[in-house]
């Protein structure tokens, strides 16, 4: 069983993440907020004219907490959550693990988002420490 | 189909490492992984951060420019991450 294990950090989780493709990565590693209030996962539409995925959908009644809002869906071939490593002073240690999932809807918006559709794929324990623990 | 096409290619995937060296300049000396985040988030608030394969760190408020930067410089993104303004509140 693969165990990953991150602090609360600026009051939200961010988590690694690699956006994966049939051939390797398509994005380099990512921090994407870990978002118990988005349906979905995201990633911001700039990125996409890197990544190139075709749009296969739009919502066009996303809420979010300003206003009710349109955006693109892309499907991510697989995101990929890693494990990151520190090493003091400055060294930092991104690794793939094996904890992936494949055909992941994500809207086209403005940042990372680890939204529901990835999080309920997952065992998450949210600790009293302000640690998060993700397993499966 | 497409779907388990998919599986199959996300299971052939070759785990990939990425090591790397962040400048002393840029990030001082730190004794853990939130240290050294804060600092980044204290220089680059508000904008795009990337931490480049030769330990440089290139930011700007908008990622193309980040891509941009990091071309210009010869090297690969390490890492990316956006870097809240100072005393940012998220409600997303």
């Amino acid at each position: 069983m693969t165990r990953l294990e991150f602090a609360i950090f600026e009051g939200h989780y961010s988590l690694p993440i690699h956006l994966l493709g049939p051939s390797g990565p398509i994005s380099e590693p990512v921090l994407a907020f870990f978002d118990t209030g988005a349906s979905k996962c995201g990633i911001p539409k700039e990125a996409n004219k890197v990544f190139n995925l075709p749009v296969i959908d739009h919502d066009d009644n996303v809420r979010t907490a300003k206003d009710k809002v349109g955006y693109d869906v892309v499907r991510i071939p697989t995101v990929n959550l890693m494990k990151l490593d520190f090493k003091p002073p400055s060294t930092v240690q991104f690794l793939d693990t094996d904890l992936q999932e494949a055909n992941v809807e994500a809207w086209l918006c403005t940042r990372y988002i680890i939204g529901m559709n990835l999080i309920s794929k997952f065992d998450i324990e949210l600790k009293r420490n302000g640690r998060i623990v993700i397993t499966r | 189909m497409a779907s388990s096409l998919h599986k199959t290619a996300s299971l052939c995937v070759v785990q990939q490492m990425a090591t790397v060296q962040v400048r002393k300049e840029e990030v001082g000396e730190n004794k853990d992984l939130g240290s050294l985040f804060s600092k980044l988030n204290d220089k680059y608030g508000g904008k795009w951060v990337a931490i480049l394969e030769n330990g440089e760190v290139v930011a700007d408020k908008k990622m193309e420019e980040v891509y941009n930067l990091a071309t210009k410089r010869s090297s690969k993104i390490a890492a990316l991450f956006q870097a809240p303004e100072k005393g940012e509140q998220l409600f997303l």
